[in-house]
């Protein structure tokens, strides 16, 4: 379309990547969040941050089973199944949860978890309500205020461009390797495009498996043309075929009472050996066909086949096998799904995908960043002559201000009301996540009225010190605090505020380095700011880089 | 088609290498002009509207029709040749059926964006949406064929 392969590529990747930027911005960040859903959904809840936490005891088993399965007959007897929860690596506690049967109109029953104290005598049952991790990782591909089918579009179509917009941009990156050397610091619009070029192919491997394997986790929905073809448009075949232990059985109506769950520890001991047990699902509960189906811990494996040991409820009889060897095909999938969600993944791999994550923000933020900049520069001329710079413009860095500097703040402002909103409050869960959006709200409303490069330094500013200070809110509301949880090696909750306080940190350096190039470059922008609406405009983030000549020598359209 | 002799016609329409344009036309009282017009120096035989003449062509390889239409052509055209792969694929892959449905739909993104950057890298946007159709089409003769 341009005359070359590689002007048509620049194009592609330019507009391809400005189109979807801001989705991909909040997938990204949401995503990148969610590598510690469990670590902040067990933040979220201070309930449990004393005498619950404990570490899987493989002697205990007998009498926790016992425990539970007493528990829940006695809390939980019209459930629609119960599920013993033990400790993981990630989730160190114990807990009894329930499913209700759904109230018409409701597509599933509500979920009732109770956490054990360590010393087992009494229930931990008033946590408050708080989607905590959970949140962040509906949000990155059900997004929010829209029903997730209509979400989960939008975002495989989001998802689709990014695609485009890394094959394009290596076909574009002719100096792959050297640039992957060069930085060049404070050179204005230059240092954007080595910012954006470094973040790009230093985790690029990262970049293209999450995307690609994003697009796996919903492939049934976006593409589900084998299914088509080879069973007919019969998912439920597929995925009975694909997945054998996921099986609903009905339940036949004849009651029939349940055995001891303990009793089927030998049997489950027989195929698994010593591996951790993480769940026990008894289903069709005090009925003829309850099934009870152990889970495993399977936390280090790479694949995560999931397949249960599957007993009656009844006769105790086992009616599953230990799986047998995933066929190529099964273990390639479910390969990349773990890639994607990083559940294998150790506490500094898991660091190092949150990094990897974290270069993603940053390579989509530097992007549109480049973008605006060169727009402005384009626009120079005709801004200096007291011209508002163009409708594009002003849009791209409204949102640029709005999701760059407004989703750190508004993630901090969630963290916030969790602690801060009365634990009673009716909805109280969903009002953590309208703070969310409000800041994000309010954010774009600052961005309507003053996109400067003082709107950046206060949003920046803000985050900065709300990160800073969540050590501080956790002490203040939290029986325990950060230096109690380094003492009793609660690394997921000490680890939660000690990466706040880096973040906030982090946020601080950026302000700071926006004050210093602002009076740096004030001077030398001042008369075009002053000419420009009666100086009621600063200069803004791209003004500082507006006279770089290099960048629109280098790069095409 | 021009024709310069109009005098008694209200409306003309001549065309040249130009464009098209509506005909002088002379107006006898001024009966025809709205009132406010009615007082104020005003001849109406010089009036000439010009109105474009289309070239089609033209209009077609113009920038934003051919943008737009590349970006339909990779977006519906290139899943159309995603999902007849994907569906193809299914059917001929020499493992299981639950193996070969899983690699095709697997791999079938990478056809998807396949499609879009051929959709974009060739000289002209019709030749993009006459490729993908026509692989598709192949493809989805091939399913019918194998079922």
């Amino acid at each position: 379309m341009k005359e070359t392969f590689f002007r048509s590529m620049t194009w592609l990747h330019t507009w391809v990547g400005l189109l979807v930027c801001w989705v991909l911005l909040l997938v990204f960040f949401a995503g990148t969040v969610s590598y510690y859903r469990y670590e902040i959904s067990l933040w979220t809840k201070p309930e449990i941050h004393s005498d619950v936490l404990q570490a899987y005891q493989t002697d205990n088993l007998v009498h926790q089973l016992q425990e539970g399965q007493a528990y829940l007959s006695a809390h939980a007897e019209n459930a629609k199944d119960w599920r013993i929860n033990f400790p993981t690596e990630r989730k160190p506690y114990l807990s009894y949860s329930w499913q209700t049967h759904p109230e018409p109109g409701e597509r599933r029953g509500q979920f009732i978890e109770h956490i054990a104290h360590i010393d087992g005598q009494d229930m931990v049952t008033d946590i408050r309500g708080s989607r905590g991790g959970n949140f962040f990782y509906r949000l990155h591909f059900d997004l929010h205020y829209m029903p997730a089918k209509i979400a989960r579009w939008i975002v495989g179509f989001c998802t689709m461009f990014m695609l485009l917009a890394l094959i394009s941009g290596i076909v574009i990156h002719k100096r792959i390797f050297k640039d992957f050397f060069s930085f060049r610091r404070n050179k204005g619009g230059r240092s954007w495009l080595d910012a954006h070029n470094i973040s790009s192919v230093l985790a690029l491997p990262y970049h293209l498996m999450i995307t690609y394997t994003g697009l796996i986790t919903l492939m049934l929905m976006y593409m589900p043309w084998g299914v088509i073809t080879a069973y007919e448009g019969d998912a439920r075949a597929f995925r009975a075929e694909l997945k054998p232990g996921r099986e609903q059985v009905a339940a036949s109506g004849t009651p029939a009472p349940l055995i001891q769950l303990s009793t089927l520890l030998p049997a489950v001991k027989a195929s698994w050996g010593n591996t951790p047990i993480k769940q026990v699902v008894i289903s069709n509960i005090d009925d003829e066909n309850s099934r009870i189906s152990f889970y495993q811990n399977t936390q280090q494996s790479v694949t995560d086949l999931r397949i249960p040991l599957i007993f009656s409820g009844v006769s105790g009889e086992q009616l599953s096998q230990a799986s047998d060897t995933p066929s190529a095909a099964h273990a390639t999938h479910d390969t990349l799904m773990s890639l994607h969600t990083a559940r294998f993944a150790e506490p500094v791999l898991r660091l190092f995908f949150f990094i990897c994550g974290f270069m993603g923000c940053a390579m989509i933020a530097t992007g549109t960043l480049l973008w605006a900049v060169k727009i402005r520069q384009k626009q120079q001329k005709l801004i200096k002559q007291g011209n508002k710079p163009s409708f594009g413009l002003r849009l791209v860095e409204g949102l640029n201000l709005t999701f760059i500097a407004g989703l750190p703040l508004a993630t901090g402002a969630f963290f916030y009301a969790n602690r801060l909103l009365p634990t009673q409050m009716a909805d109280r869960a969903q009002w953590e996540v309208h703070s969310f959006f409000a800041v994000i709200f309010l954010t774009a409303v600052l961005a309507y009225f003053d996109r400067s490069l003082t709107s950046w330094r206060r949003v920046l500013g803000l985050s900065a010190v709300a990160f800073m200070a969540i050590p501080l809110l956790n002490w203040a509301t939290s029986s325990q605090h950060l230096f109690q949880n380094i003492a009793s090696h609660q690394w997921a909750l000490a680890g939660f505020d000690l990466l706040s306080l880096l973040i906030g940190i982090a946020l601080w350096f950026a302000r700071r380095k926006l004050a210093q190039t602002h009076t740096k470059s004030s001077n030398r922008v001042a008369a075009s700011a002053s000419r420009a609406n009666k100086g009621k405009r600063v200069p803004t983030a791209s003004a500082k880089v507006a006279s770089d000549p290099e960048l629109s020598a280098k790069e095409g359209e | 088609m021009g024709s310069s002799a109009h005098s008694g016609n209200l409306y003309t329409l001549n065309a040249n290498e130009n464009g098209y344009h509506l005909g002088k036309f002379k107006v006898e009282s001024q009966q025809f002009l709205p009132n406010q017009h009615r007082h104020q120096p005003f001849h109406l035989e010089q009036i000439t509207v010009v109105l474009p003449n289309i070239n089609w062509r033209a209009f077609i390889s113009s920038q934003p029709i051919n943008i737009m239409s590349r970006s339909f052509a990779a977006i519906f055209a290139g899943y159309l040749v995603a999902a007849s792969a994907c569906g193809l694929l299914a059917l001929i892959m020499p493992l299981s059926a639950a193996q070969s449905t899983l690699t095709a739909m697997m791999l079938s993104f990478s056809f998807y964006a396949a499609a879009a950057i051929w959709a974009f890298s060739v000289r002209t946007s019709w030749q993009a949406w006459r490729d993908l159709l026509l692989i598709s089409a192949i493809l989805y003769i091939f399913i019918l064929w194998v079922n």
